[in-house]
């Protein structure tokens, strides 16, 4: 995994836009490439974050609220985003609807192995967490049961179980990059990132 | 694509099977003449003094119901026990359940046959003697002769998993099935489908199409196939006519599943990221141990035999008469497994993960299924007489029987599940096993009876085609299950193959088979 980068430790921002996913992705595309300035951005669509609270989820999916877009940004983009509010809304029609810091962020993920390689894969990504990101509430059981050895088929147990579930916390950007790591193990079943917000 | 084939590992030993095989193969499989015979000595002579006839009295097929068809319907709660804990064991206490398995099928045994023992002591002795000889003992030297020749074929080397190479494997699986039963081409091919697709991402889907078609649809055409369809042959339906019958319902049922699998397939390698190069191995497949063929030649063969002539019945303590081709077949069996054992290395055993436990398995739990099956059936066979009477009034029509043999067989085992139903439609319509080759239309035609065709044909598809609706329809879907989880494939849990794999896909497929064969 990447160690941090300057950039890495800037705050980051939520900001919920009022419209299409695709749009909105390719609005702040062209505006950031206009400014000309490297911009870091995330998309709940595409990265796994989670909505800020589970009334707004409901209420999106029962209809009462319309679908919005979920950006996470770096601090530039940010300020970028709260000069151009005007603008933006007069020229594109997106509406920002909210605009807020993100304190911190958090995902809980759990798995569980029949073989000892997949077990061992997986501990070493998990010792190999950034140094800002924290485990925390971290089980870890291994049973074994040497009888289980071998195939059956009227009483299918294995030999070597192994399962483990914790939370990592930490800045969001770096979280992102844990969880992209993550969707290459298929036995790592990852929550969405969920955001701790100003 | 064929690498190493070691034909003739130990040339005597070899061409000593190839002679058995010659040998029991000698005689034309002459089943229409032989089945004449014994159905016109069963029908139209059923005198008691042959001791096959005085057995067929005894079971109620020529006079009437026997006196075990009057039990009360309670006494099949040890079979229905039995069922239970096999489909609810392994997922509600599978550690336990791997433990101490024998002892609850001795337990639930033992609840029968006791009682059963002190209520009427000959009757009682007489009637567990005869399942055991003439179901129990015949069913698990097929199954352990099976076991053991395909545990000796490894195939080796490795593909490059693409949605065409998938689709080979699958069909291959498909057809093998039916050569060497669906335990038997599960186990051989199974890690040759891991190791094509190890470097892929998604790989749950290939597991969930290869347990649909190689553990279960694929063994529809012979009675080597699945324990059903053996169990339908030990009671009287000829070898080849499962292949005839259920060849139209088999293609289309996997040819559209084969369809989806595909569609699915490419979608989700579409999606994969770092493909391998085109050749990534030079060596392509290599099968070992390909001389297990002969043993699995003469297996079917032995098979075949027994089902096509008449000889001698043997009585076992003046009680049940074994027909001497029985134990012809059984002692051929156990002798192309012990050949295979000795001629196979034990090295390709072991790279097929090769162990005695499923067979244990097998034998423990299916001796004390066929002990509490003797009420069950019995009753079924009384048809309107008997204690389940409701069950016989109900089910009627291949639709019914497609549908309840299917449904009762995802949850249960399809074996016995089959056997159940089997004899639910001879109750229903007042015959004997004598009767089904002639009804099955091997004889004259004025025999042939299409309602019983198209009942039995409804059931033999319903129990070996939902067996892949769930974990627990049929024995090779854990051991896939388990063997894929040991390779790293998250495989869903119990209800999450059945919400997103085998309802949404294997029903409407059913559905359209139900519409096209049955309706």
């Amino acid at each position: 995994m990447a160690q941090p980068n300057k950039s890495a430790r800037s705050p980051f921002y939520e900001v919920v836009f009022q419209g299409k996913p695709k749009v909105v992705r390719a609005f702040l595309s062209g505006l950031t490439l206009g400014a000309g300035h490297p911009a870091r951005i995330f998309y709940n669509f595409l990265d796994g974050v989670g909505h800020e609270g589970k009334a707004e989820k409901l209420a999106e999916m029962v209809g009462i609220r319309n679908t919005d877009c979920h950006t996470i940004v770096d601090a530039k983009t940010s300020a970028l985003l709260k000069k151009l509010a005007k603008h933006i809304r007069r020229e594109t029609g997106l509406e920002m609807t909210a605009h807020r810091k993100i304190r911190s962020a958090s995902m809980a993920f759990c798995f569980q192995v029949f073989a000892s390689k997949y077990d061992e894969e997986i501990m070493a990504l998990l010792k190999k967490l950034p140094k800002e990101l924290k485990l925390r509430g971290f089980k870890h059981e291994v049973q074994f049961d040497p009888s289980a050895k071998g195939i059956e088929t009227y009483s299918a147990v294995h030999d070597f179980e192994a399962n483990g579930k914790g939370t990592i916390m930490g800045p969001v950007d770096r979280l992102i990059a844990v969880k992209q790591a993550f969707a290459q193990y298929p036995l790592i079943k990852a929550d969405d990132i969920e955001l701790r917000l100003s | 694509m064929l690498g190493t084939l070691r034909l003739w590992p130990r040339c005597p030993v070899a061409l000593l099977s190839l002679l058995i095989f010659g040998l029991l193969l000698s005689s034309p499989p002459v089943v229409g003449s032989a089945l004449a015979q014994h159905h016109q000595e069963a029908v139209a002579d059923a005198t008691p003094e042959t001791t096959g006839h005085q057995h067929e009295a005894v079971h109620g097929d020529a006079h009437g119901p026997s006196p075990v068809g009057l039990l009360p319907l309670w006494t099949t709660i040890p079979f229905l026990g039995i069922l239970l804990s096999i489909a609810l064991g392994p997922l509600v206490a599978p550690h336990f359940w791997h433990q101490h398995f024998p002892k609850i099928s001795a337990f639930w045994a033992l609840a029968f046959a006791l009682p059963f023992l002190i209520w009427n002591p000959d009757l009682a002795f007489q009637e567990i003697l005869h399942i055991y000889l003439m179901d129990y003992f015949p069913f698990i030297i097929l199954l352990w002769g099976l076991f053991t020749i395909s545990g000796g074929i490894y195939v080796g080397g490795s593909l490059r998993g693409s949605p065409r190479v998938n689709l080979i494997l699958l069909l291959i699986g498909t057809f093998l099935a039916s050569l060497i039963g669906t335990t038997g081409a599960a186990m051989v091919l199974i890690r040759p489908l891991l190791r094509a697709n190890e470097w892929r991402r998604n790989k749950v889907h290939l597991i969930v199409f290869f347990i649909f078609l190689v553990a279960n649809i694929g063994g529809s055409l012979t009675p080597l196939g699945d324990p059903p369809l053996f169990l339908g042959f030990l009671h009287g339906v000829p070898f080849f006519w499962v292949t005839t019958s259920l060849l139209r319902e088999m293609l289309l049922a996997s040819g559209l599943i084969l369809i989806v699998f595909f569609i699915f397939d490419t979608v989700l390698y579409r999606r994969e990221q770092n493909k391998p190069a085109a050749e990534p191995n030079e060596g392509g497949i290599k099968i070992e141990g390909l001389h297990n063929i002969l043993f699995l030649m003469g297996v079917m063969g032995a098979v075949i035999r027994s089902g096509s002539v008449k000889m001698p019945e043997v009585p076992v303590y003046g009680h049940v008469a074994v027909p001497l081709q029985n134990w012809v077949k059984d002692l051929g069996i156990l002798l192309m497994g012990f050949l295979s054992l000795r001629t196979t290395a034990r090295t390709l055993r072991k790279k097929n993960g090769f162990s005695w436990f499923p067979i244990q398995e097998v034998a423990y739990l299916f001796a004390g299924i066929f002990m509490t099956i003797i009420p069950a059936l019995a009753i079924l066979k009384a048809g309107s007489a008997g204690g389940l009477a409701g069950l016989t009034n109900a089910v009627h029509g291949p639709v019914r029987y497609f549908w309840a043999t299917g449904v009762l067989s995802s949850f249960l085992d399809n074996a016995p599940t089959y056997l159940t139903f089997f004899n639910a439609a001879l109750g229903d319509l007042g015959r004997t096993e004598a009767e089904i080759p002639g009804m099955l239309g091997y004889l004259a035609d004025n025999l042939r009876q299409e309602i019983f065709i198209q009942d039995l044909t409804a059931i033999s598809a319903g129990a070996v085609f939902m067996g892949a609706m769930t974990y627990i329809g049929n024995a090779p879907n854990f051991m896939v299950k388990s063997i894929a989880e040991e390779a790293g494939i998250p495989m869903p849990s119990f209800f999450g193959f059945m919400i997103k794999w085998s309802v949404p896909i294997l029903i409407p497929i059913f559905v359209i088979v139900t519409f096209v064969f049955f309706v």
